[in-house]
């Protein structure tokens, strides 16, 4: 239970809060929104309506299409494989795991880019065979994946570990085969979190820029996310089109916050 | 079905949890499992289940070699001791979920599935709680839910793993009462494991006692009462006080006193010189200070009376501390009162090697 608010040191405290909260997080964000329709209504339209705009958004869906569901597998195979199994080299796949979040996106974005770049490790054995990675969009899903490859899976072992393999150890005692066990009580018993960090998954796959913008070349229509689209305009000094493209990012991410406090409201 | 465990070995990594076992289970039997913790009793119970495979030695259930079979194929209805509910599925859903598992060839009609549902939870007495929860039962109901759901299957050997171990005095004895009726109507080969010996003693036909991963002691409940086999045993059963005697050629002698050899009980292989030697709490007489008839002189510390018995903590000198069982009649009439002094008389004293 919070304790009374009644001191005066706890008052200024909550003001403090509450004004620091209102200046980093409130004000930018309506300013996104009040930016974008600076010029009204039909010229935010005409902004996001604009072809390259129209491909940035479509890319960016397509990316978080892909991504979303390849890390919600891996996440799960990865979490079974630590929280059920003890193997050497489980703890140090609990941290591999991490690796994606203590690294910079800009050093993931080179690695792959020294990966499979014309001067890369792979890249000219697989120039060879005609495939580019580099500088499209496999490389903006490749780079994504590994950014967001992480979420699933912490959201899933610490769950999985607390929960324990008896409840699917009685499934299989009553007959059922691997498959059911896995679609009829591990998987429920997991939902909402593995919903909690699809949530966070896609969230970050569409808001990616740093590794992202050092794969994808930025082709303008065919290439460029949304972030990079929106830094684009802005560096065409076009401030509305750039609002106009953030206000989506925008949108997306308050639509990330309440799915994820709906998420975990029905978690408990 | 009967169940034949023959020279059955399971390590992890360097510890032996079950060392060259070798056990039978006859059909319909009512089987206990014993032993402290650590015994290998919970691993023995999970190798016969499937949910664990031996190192070593074979598995039997009804004449059939089971060694490789998995959990499903056995078809043996396992009761966990958390009961692992489904706890997004309701308890009809609990109890149905054997059976919409079930291949479609094998698969009862959905009319068959209702009623024999419908039949589990009259037995486990749950009526009219099919639609409720796990979370919304207590932990009793949960348990028979978790039965309920193991027999649904018609299991031919059910096992339960701490039945009754997170449930509280009084449902556990309603519970152990219900578990033997059950047992009765229905004769299904069941072993459940327990380190409560009380638990196994009410409710066993026959008990096996475990120990570091091998069987100390099997029998039924009367034969394990009152002929314990082993220094284990005496230890395990409680209430057992523990003496250093000397032997002498087949003479056995108590702090210096020759103990009548008719109280003696001397187990094979105890050699001349020191040995261990057992008394039950209720195989001691208690004398009057100075009577001739005294081995041992002790002082009352504490008196607990129950029902028709007193329990007595009596001193023995140098901090140590030892407990008789008598009636309650006898105790009354000996007229002692805590700090009294008291003679004390073995009259069975169990003998085995020192250690």
């Amino acid at each position: 239970m919070p304790a009374a608010t009644d001191g005066l040191g706890a008052r200024l405290l909550i003001a403090a809060a509450l004004l620091i909260a209102l200046v980093t997080l409130v004000v930018p964000l309506a300013l996104i929104f009040a930016s974008a329709f600076a010029e009204g209504w039909a010229a935010y339209v005409a902004n996001i309506m604009q072809p390259d705009t129209l491909h940035a958004v479509f890319l960016t869906v397509l990316t978080a299409v892909i991504v979303v569901p390849v890390n919600m597998v891996f996440g799960i195979a990865t979490a079974w494989a630590v929280a059920r199994y003890d193997f050497p080299g489980r703890k140090l796949m609990i941290s591999l795991i991490e690796i994606p979040f203590s690294v910079s996106p800009i050093v993931a974005g080179t690695i792959y880019l020294f990966l499979y770049g014309q001067q890369g490790l792979l890249g000219p054995t697989l120039q060879s065979w005609g495939v580019q990675v580099m500088f499209s969009v496999p490389a903006i899903v490749l780079v994504s994946l590994f950014v967001t490859a992480p979420f699933v899976a912490r959201e899933l072992i610490p769950l999985m570990q607390a929960q324990g393999s008896e409840d699917e150890e009685a499934a299989l005692s009553l007959g059922a085969s691997p498959w059911q066990t896995f679609r009829l009580v591990t998987l429920p018993n997991i939902r909402w979190a593995l919903l909690y960090g699809a949530v966070l998954t896609n969230a970050r796959a569409m808001g990616e820029f740093g590794a992202v913008s050092v794969v994808s070349g930025s082709i303008r229509g065919q290439t460029n996310t949304l972030p990079l689209q929106i830094e684009l305009l802005f560096n065409d000094f076009n401030v509305v089109g750039a609002f106009a493209a953030a206000s989506t990012l925008a949108l997306i991410a308050v639509a990330t916050l309440v799915l994820k406090f709906l998420l975990e409201r029905h978690a408990q | 079905m009967s169940i034949l465990i023959d020279h059955v070995s399971r390590r992890f990594e360097t510890f032996a949890a079950v060392n060259d076992l070798s056990l039978e289970v006859a059909e319909g039997e009512l089987l206990a499992l014993l032993g402290p913790s650590g015994s290998g009793k919970t691993t023995l119970l999970r190798l016969i289940a499937g949910l664990d495979f031996p190192d070593a030695g074979r598995i039997l259930i009804g004449g059939r070699d089971a060694t490789h079979l998995s959990a499903g194929e056995r078809r043996i209805g396992f009761v966990f001791q958390h009961y692992a509910l489904f706890r997004h599925m309701t308890v009809r859903q609990n109890i149905d979920f054997g059976m919409r598992v079930m291949p479609a060839a094998r698969r009862p009609a959905m009319a068959e599935r209702r009623a024999r549902v419908e039949r589990l939870l009259a037995t486990v007495q749950l009526d009219g709680l099919g639609d409720r929860f796990p979370a919304q039962l207590s932990g009793g109901q949960r348990q028979r839910v978790a039965l309920a759901r193991a027999l649904a299957i018609e299991p031919c050997v059910l096992l339960l793993d701490e039945p009754f171990g997170a449930l509280d005095a009084a449902v556990r004895r309603d519970l152990r009462r219900w578990l033997r009726q059950l047992h009765d109507e229905l004769p299904v080969t069941t072993i459940f494991v327990t380190h409560d010996q009380e638990e196994a003693l009410e409710v066993a036909d026959r008990i096996v006692v475990m120990n570091a991963g091998r069987i100390e002691q099997s029998g039924t409940p009367v034969e394990v009462e009152a002929a314990p086999a082993t220094a284990f045993m005496y230890g395990f059963l409680g209430g057992a006080s523990r003496f250093d005697v000397t032997v002498a050629a087949g003479r056995v002698s108590l702090a210096g006193r020759p103990l009548p050899p008719e109280a003696v009980e001397l187990t094979a292989g105890v050699a001349d010189g020191p040995a261990t030697g057992f008394v039950r709490a209720h195989e001691f007489r208690l004398l009057p200070a100075g009577d001739p008839a005294s081995l041992l002189d002790a002082r009352v510390s504490h008196v607990v009376t129950h029902g028709g018995t007193a329990r007595v903590e009596l001193a023995l000198g140098a901090g140590r501390t030892i407990e008789a069982e008598l009636p309650r009649a006898a105790w009354e009439s000996l007229a002692l009162a805590p700090g009294a002094p008291v003679g004390l008389r073995p009259e069975r004293v169990a003998v085995f090697p020192p250690g």
